[in-house]
């Protein structure tokens, strides 16, 4: 028996032992996503691996705290301020921190503006050193050149924000590598060089092929708007570079005047003769394009018949809206006021009043929820989900005319931009008072008539007014032309007013506030970063 | 392996068939008895009886008789449960009556371990165990709730009224920051939930609390093992039944306080809010959405068999209706366990299986409840009415407001899930002593789920969705292999314990989601979902995953005890996962740990009134494991559309990360204890002190992007520490032949740290991270976790005053006052207290008197903040919407609030609380006249009945899902609610 027992259990120990050698495997399968490891990709997928360069286009232009907001909310044009009773939208305080410019390096919309941007440019050093995996691709130099450019693009955006912000041009950096800063000279130059040096070989094509993406054309306005503000970022102005740039676009007469101020801007704006770069968006596949959510009543979800009810926030301040021509059309083009209605005409009630979108303000810290004009330059179509299908064109004709207005009138020759200008205004005027669209250099040349200074409970409390601006009127007709689209704030620290003077509840705080601080959470992770003269 | 293969089954056939040949005879002679109680006299069944020489081992019958083979000069040994194990020295008689003494030490009992049993008096580690007759008796919504109070360090709270909600459980402290720091519970081995088995079900529960008694379950540990052995026959008996059923109304704790319609047209008439706020109507929007609450439970076992042969049975039925109307959660549960042992007992056979299936309403979408339906309810204007003249339901144009009848009403959906969990046992005895033991384990889960909402939905009538419904599955496999070899040994003073063994366990999950709207009709609900116009204009969702995971473990377990003096245990565990990083895919896990009975000590046997002095030491490490499986890999998907050539393409995006680097989050834990008992058991209890350092926490640390793929990154970083001490005494005050009277006493305290939120790679470089959030319109976070500091830590604005015109004034950390309008900045923030208690505990009070007994349970924890967000939002006389009736108080005394909703000081209050949890009384029938039933017992309870504390919101007992937002008490969440019951158990 013993010997049984013996045999017994060395058979079995030897077959426990085999069994746990079996399964000592620890392999895992994967079955929702792909692991980038054993994924060989062929030029079928080049659209697929371009693509993200692309998409994070559009959290930067409308994601939440994002690059509208840097550009507007912080100027003298929108404001979100606290709506009484209801609280309204607030976020914490972030937009009045955008009013003041009392943000610091931990304010939401830095944060997501940087990470945004460079999501970009990662995106689009993954796409190029994945484009160079794949053996024999056609025409890979083509599109390698497009991506440089979308990069440089990125880095534009990244220079008008934060200046000094680090150079990285490739995907495969060394195990342990963490970005060293550049200065703002240093980044300017990257993407002067960059475009400069790709722009012959960029397509010149203005098509559906490259609508949406980065063409010669697209480049070269990049180009200029860097040069238009060379002396912000480099303290060396460069008008002549910049009316090269615009003159290249002009003269190739692939792009012109729309017939009606908002003709780029209507719900399928694809085929704007104006558009140069446009972001695409759309009610199923890019619906990030919410802004009339925050900046309607939720009333006035019955008017334009969305499917969501707004949120409301958002409106104009009353002074900028104070400086238009009550005959310039561009002014109900872009902004909503007065009484509203539903789509079949029925008033709309808030409490027991007709909603009335007033041209006041009480507080920044407490308006009223009708308070107040809403942007709706972008056409709201009936019907409109919460998130809107109108692209975003970045870039359009009229800013490449204005910019060579810009040049023109700071290389003194006022008459050649009062030219310019008037031939913009005559679309604004043209069913008004097609008198009033003619502007003369000296218009241009004297100050603002932004009525500058503190502002509450519908009355100014202390007067700065604007007539000392140089170039004060030019600088109104950028305001006019170009309201909600991301000019603002680029354009009042041109014309030396974002950090001189006060509007609605905003005083100057400091000189440095033209450019944005490193993102706290950026300055953790990186040892390499600096702060931002000013912000520490 | 997906499953078990031919080679491992083959494996399993062989185990169980060739073990068992042993025992020739030789010359033999029998022998009869009976086992008897010394005290009361009465016959034992089921008593072991060995014969040494022979070799043979049989148990006794119903009526204490056995008969055994034994050779000459043989020793019988008989051994049972509870009584001191006597050896007898075999001479010439036929018959051996033996009467065995009640072990009244109690250290013969035993102890539930990971992998096996150990007597009570050989334990070294921090272990709580408790049997069914230390349980709370009455309506038990879970398993936990049984020992609730009744465990130092274990906080046990339900925070939550909703009839599917799940307790949230914490053992000493917060030692991860993956949020979830539930204990691992074991159902008789295999990994489960407080709910998968019915608390009548269950014999014991034992609580590893230190990691030298978790260690050898080595990576999912850390959090403490709760062990639940469900109930056994291991003896001759009858067939018996029990029937155990309870009735239970419930009712929320407490109510809100908001303005009533009375109320609001006396403020409008003080002048305090405009006249149009009055819509001329009165409803109460509460008790529109509220009912009394009911739950049934009836629980069937039973049981039947002899010593070789044996089942149990247990059916149990839990329906409970919520007190927000149409909300649910019905569970039934059915279990079957059966055991067989052949050759001798040589071999032993178990099987169980176990059913179970939870169907629970769905008025939200994949949930439960839907929190905005009870939030809507308090907000709306009392003075609206519920339906319009048109008969339809009565909506405004309020931004964010809907009519919470409408949503309660116009929505339909269930949550079903389904487990099954099948488990086979073989266990050989190869040599007296060494015992090896083979389980398999299936455990499968299924949940569907369904939800619509009509077009009187307020999806529609404000949002336009026109009729919406979606629908989701999930099913999830856990396969598990355990091999086990035990050998015990007992040599005059020695006793030694081995334990060797294998664990294997795949994992695989899978689920899928879709929605759509724009349906033609409200009739198909969402069991015709291709009918919504949605799906054709790209508006409906649709979702599928599936993922999988492998833990293997051996392990070993080597225990020696010297004379019932010094004991010792090691055991060390090596896992692997298939989770972690290539380069760290397993860890080890060992401990270390000492007793030493002092009393047993020559020394110490003249003090007379010291029964048991035990010191105890351990040392042992445990792991946490991260939720995700693919971590250390780089993961694509496609993801995000591009506009290119009239087309949109999908973007292949990286959407992790990977960290091959990945290892075990690891705890070293240091524990120190004292076992005694005082006047022949009358006073007895624990002191357990404990260090536990927290290292390589798993966190999803912030990377900067270039040169990662994506922003986060899922890393070993940091260090936490928790200290901590625990008390447990039990008391017999008073012990008389007609009353008695018990007390159990539990105490623990808890000091948590954060070490360091960095290693060598990564580093935080403002050593704190904000966590938390208030929700629109506030928008702020709550939390602040800083390198040296709790977790659970408020962090905001401190409110010091108010100034005429109601805006708040804050004050700095340095003491500079400002009004909060102008305090903009994280500068002006400061520490505001903290979420988590730093000392909880328990008492319970069982009393009896012939037949009638009470217990009371108390509970309490002490030195916490709770942020109360419904004064946050709704103490506020600017809001349009309904506010509480404290909102035109002054704050202060000085002035009324005027300014928007904010995240400030004063509205964290102290937590600090006492809670009647439970009080139940019984009387046991008597039962000897009537000759069918062997006992009967009926008892009212009562839950949640008396709460002593100074916090004004609903009840200081709040959800506590995430430790490190701890303290939040959400405005809407499922109020708790308090519940008397009725109950009746007979056993025939």
């Amino acid at each position: 028996m013993k010997k049984m027992m013996r045999n017994t259990f060395t058979l079995s120990a030897a077959v426990v032992v085999s069994a746990i050698l079996s399964c000592t495997k620890l392999d895992e399968s994967v079955y929702d996503s792909i692991i980038a490891e054993s994924t060989e990709l062929t030029s079928d997928d080049i659209n697929n691996i371009v693509a993200p360069a692309y998409t994070s286009l559009r959290a930067l232009y409308w994601g939440w705290h994002s690059y509208f907001d840097t550009q507007e909310e912080s100027s003298d044009v929108i404001v979100t301020p606290i709506r009484l009773p209801r609280g309204g939208w607030d976020d914490g305080g972030v937009y009045r921190t955008m009013h003041m410019h009392t943000w610091d390096a931990t304010q939401s919309h830095t944060r997501q503006l940087w990470s945004r941007c460079f999501a970009g440019i990662n995106n689009a050093n993954r796409a190029m050193y994945q484009l160079q995996q794949i053996d024999g691709l056609e025409n890979l130099e083509i599109a390698l050149d497009e991506l440089r450019a979308l990069r440089a693009f990125y880095y534009y955006i990244l220079l008008d924000h934060f200046r000094n912000v680090p150079i990285v041009d490739r995907f495969d950096v060394p195990q342990g590598f963490l970005p060293e800063q550049n200065s703002a000279d240093e980044v300017f130059a990257f993407v002067e060089s960059e475009l400069t040096e790709i722009l012959p070989r960029l397509s010149e094509e203005q098509s559906a092929v490259t609508y949406g993406r980065m063409n010669k054309w697209a480049a070269k306005m990049v180009l200029a708007k860097l040069y238009l503000n060379a002396e912000i970022y480099i303290g060396t102005p460069k008008w002549e570079n910049a009316m090269v740039q615009v003159d290249d676009i002009i003269d190739s007469k692939k792009f012109s005047l729309a017939a009606n101020y908002k003709d780029p801007f209507i719900t399928d704006n694809e085929g704007s003769v104006e558009q140069i770069f446009s972001i695409p968006f759309d009610e199923i596949y890019a619906k990030e394009f919410n802004y009339h959510m925050k900046t309607l009543h939720a009333l006035s979800r019955q008017t334009f018949g969305i499917q969501a009810e707004p949120w409301g926030g958002s409106c104009a301040i009353p002074k900028f809206i104070d400086t238009y021509d009550s005959d310039d059309s561009r002014l109900d083009d872009t902004w909503l006021s007065g009484p509203q209605y539903s789509a079949t005409g029925q008033p709309l009630i808030l409490g027991n009043q007709p909603l009335d979108y007033t041209n006041r303000l009480t507080a920044l810290t407490g308006s009223q929820e009708n308070e107040g004009l809403r942007f709706i330059k972008y056409e709201i179509k009936q019907g409109s989900l919460a998130g809107l299908g109108n692209d975003v064109p970045f870039f359009r004709y009229t800013d490449a005319l204005m910019i060579k207005a810009e040049c023109l009138l700071r290389l003194n020759d006022a008459a050649g931009a009062a030219s310019i200008v008037t031939s913009i205004r005559q679309r604004a005027f043209a069913t008004t008072n097609p008198d009033k669209a003619t502007v003369t250099g000296n218009q241009l040349t004297a100050g603002s008539r932004y009525v500058y200074g503190n502002y509450a409970n519908g009355t100014m409390t202390s007067t700065e007014g604007g007539a000392d601006i140089p170039y004060g009127g030019f600088l109104d007709e950028l305001g006019w032309e170009f309201a909600g689209e991301h000019h603002r704030r680029q354009d009042l620290i041109r014309f030396g007013v974002f950090t001189t003077k006060s509007w609605f509840a905003h005083r100057p705080n400091g000189a440095h506030r033209v450019y944005f601080p490193i993102p706290q959470v950026q300055l953790d992770v990186n040892g390499n970063l600096q702060q931002n003269e000013g912000y520490n | 392996m997906k499953s078990f293969n031919s080679f491992q089954w083959f494996c399993i056939a062989y185990l169980i068939c060739m073990y068992p040949l042993s025992g020739m005879a030789q010359a033999q002679r029998e022998i009869r008895g009976k086992i008897t109680d010394a005290d009361s006299g009465e016959s034992l069944a089921g008593v072991t009886v060995k014969a040494q020489l022979a070799n043979g081992s049989t148990s006794t019958d119903v009526n204490g008789n056995y008969s055994i083979a034994m050779q000459p000069g043989d020793t019988l040994t008989v051994a049972f449960l509870g009584y001191v194990t006597q050896t007898v020295a075999v001479g010439t008689q036929s018959t051996i009556n033996i009467a065995l003494a009640t072990d009244v030490s109690e250290l013969g009992e035993v102890v539930v371990i990971g992998y096996g049993t150990q007597r009570k008096g050989d334990v070294t580690s921090a272990i709580a165990s408790l049997k069914e007759a230390d349980f709370t008796k009455g309506a038990m919504r879970d398993a936990s709730e049984l020992i609730r109070g009744k465990v130092a360090g274990l906080n046990i709270t339900n925070g939550s009224g909703d009839p599917a909600a799940t307790p949230n459980i914490n053992l000493r402290g917060i030692s991860s920051l993956q949020g979830n720091t539930a204990p691992l519970v074991l159902i008789n081995g295999i990994p489960g939930e407080f709910n998968t088995v019915a608390p009548q079900e269950i014999e014991s529960i034992d609580v590893l609390k230190d990691a030298s008694a978790a260690a050898i379950y080595g990576t999912r540990g850390a959090n403490g093992v709760i062990l639940i052995t469900t109930k056994q026959v291991d003896r001759d008996i009858p067939t018996t039944l029990d029937y155990s059923t309870y009735f239970s109304q419930t009712d929320f704790y407490k109510r809100a306080d908001f303005v009533d319609a009375g109320q609001l047209r006396g403020l409008i008439q003080q002048g305090l809010l405009p006249e149009s706020y009055d819509e001329g109507h009165t409803t109460d929007w509460l008790s529109e959405i509220t009912r009394k609450g009911f739950i049934q439970n009836h629980n069937l076992n039973i049981k039947g068999g002899n010593s070789r042969s044996n089942y149990v049975g247990n059916f149990n039925y839990l329906g409970n209706d919520g007190v927000f109307v149409r909300s649910y959660n019905n569970e039934l549960r059915l279990s079957f366990d059966v055991n067989h042992s052949m050759f001798d007992n040589r071999l032993k056979l178990n099987a169980n299986i176990l059913r179970g299936s939870r169907t629970g309403s769905a008025l939200g979408d994949g949930e439960p409840f839907n929190q905005e339906i009870y939030r809507q309810a308090l907000i709306r204007n009392p003075t609206e009415r519920v339906i319009d003249d048109q008969g339809k339901w009565y909506e405004t144009s309020l931004r964010e407001s809907t009519n919470p009848v409408a949503m309660i009403q116009e929505t339909d959906g269930i949550i079903t899930n389904d487990w099954t969990r099948v488990t086979a046992n073989a266990t050989v005895s190869i040599l007296d002593g060494w015992d090896a033991k083979l389980m398999l384990a299936t455990d499968r889960r299924t949940r569907l789920e369904g939800y619509s909402e009509t077009k009187q939905h307020a999806s529609n009538t404000k949002n336009g969705l026109n009729g919406y419904a979606s629908r989701g599955d999930g099913k999830s496999t856990t396969d598990y292999l355990e091999m086990t070899s035990t050998y015990s040994k007992t040599m005059d003073r020695h006793r030694l314990n081995a334990l060797a063994g294998y664990s294997y366990q795949y994992h695989v999950n899978s689920g899928g989601f879709y929605t759509n709207s724009d349906f033609p009709t409200d009739k198909y609900s969402y069991h015709n979902m291709t009918t919504g116009a949605a799906l054709l204009e790209g508006r409906a969702t649709m979702g599928s995953n599936k993922d999988d995971d492998r833990l293997i473990g051996f392990f070993g377990r080597v225990s020696y005890g010297f004379d019932n003096r010094y004991n010792i245990l090691a055991s060390v565990r090596r896992e692997g996962s298939s989770k972690f990083g290539v380069n760290n895919k397993w860890g080890t896990f060992p401990s270390l740990s000492l007793g030493w009975t002092i009393s047993n000590e020559q020394f110490m046997q003249d003090i007379g009134f010291l029964t048991n002095l035990k010191l105890r030491g351990g040392y042992g490490v445990t792991g946490v494991i991260p939720n995700d499986s693919y971590l250390s890999q780089t993961l694509l998907t496609y993801e995000g559309n591009f506009y290119t050539n009239n087309q949109w393409i999908q973007g292949l995006v990286p959407v992790s990360n990977p960290n091959p680097d990945l290892r075990w989050e690891k705890s070293n834990e240091v524990n120190i204890g004292l076992d005694f008992s005082l006047f022949a058991n009358r006073l007895s209890g624990s002191i357990d002190a404990y260090n536990k350092l927290t290292k390589d926490m798993l966190w999803d640390y912030t990377v900067p992007v270039p040169p990662y793929l994506y922003n986060r990154i899922k890393a070993n970083v940091g260090e936490m520490q928790n200290q901590g001490i625990e008390v447990l005494l039990n008391a017999t005050p008073v012990k008389k032949a007609n009353f008695e009277w018990s007390a159990s006493f539990t105490f623990s305290r808890n000091k948590n740290q954060l070490n360091s939120l960095s290693n060598d790679l990564f580093e935080v470089v403002g050593d704190y991270f904000n966590t938390g959030a208030t929700a629109a319109p506030i928008q702020t976070y709550t939390h602040r976790l800083q390198v040296g500091k709790s977790v659970g830590n408020f962090f905001g604005l401190k409110a010091v005053d108010i100034d005429e015109n109601g805006e708040w004034v804050i004050e700095t950390a340095d003491g500079t006052r400002k009004k909060i309008s102008e305090a903009t900045s994280d500068d002006d923030k400061q520490y505001l207290g903290n979420g988590i208690p730093a000392m909880s505990g328990g008492l319970t009070n069982t009393f009896r008197h012939k037949n009638i007994d009470l217990s009371v349970v108390i509970t309490g924890e002490f030195d916490f903040q709770i942020l109360n967000f419904q004064r946050m939002f709704y103490e506020n006389p600017t809001i349009q919407y309904n506010m509480l009736n404290s909102a035109f108080d002054k704050v202060y005394g000085k002035a009324t609030l005027n300014y928007p909703q904010a995240y400030v000081s004063h509205y964290i209050e102290d937590g600090d609380y006492l809670k009647v949890q439970n009080i139940t009384i019984g009387y046991n029938l008597p039962t000897k006249t009537i000759k069918f039933l062997n006992s009967a017992r009926i008892y009212a309870a009562g839950t949640n009945l008396f709460v002593f504390t100074d916090y004004k919101g609903l009840d200081p007992e709040i959800e506590r899902r995430n430790q490190l937002t701890a303290g939040t008490d959400s405005r809407d969440k499922y109020p708790t609610y308090k519940t008397l019951t009725v109950g009746l158990n007979v056993t025939f």
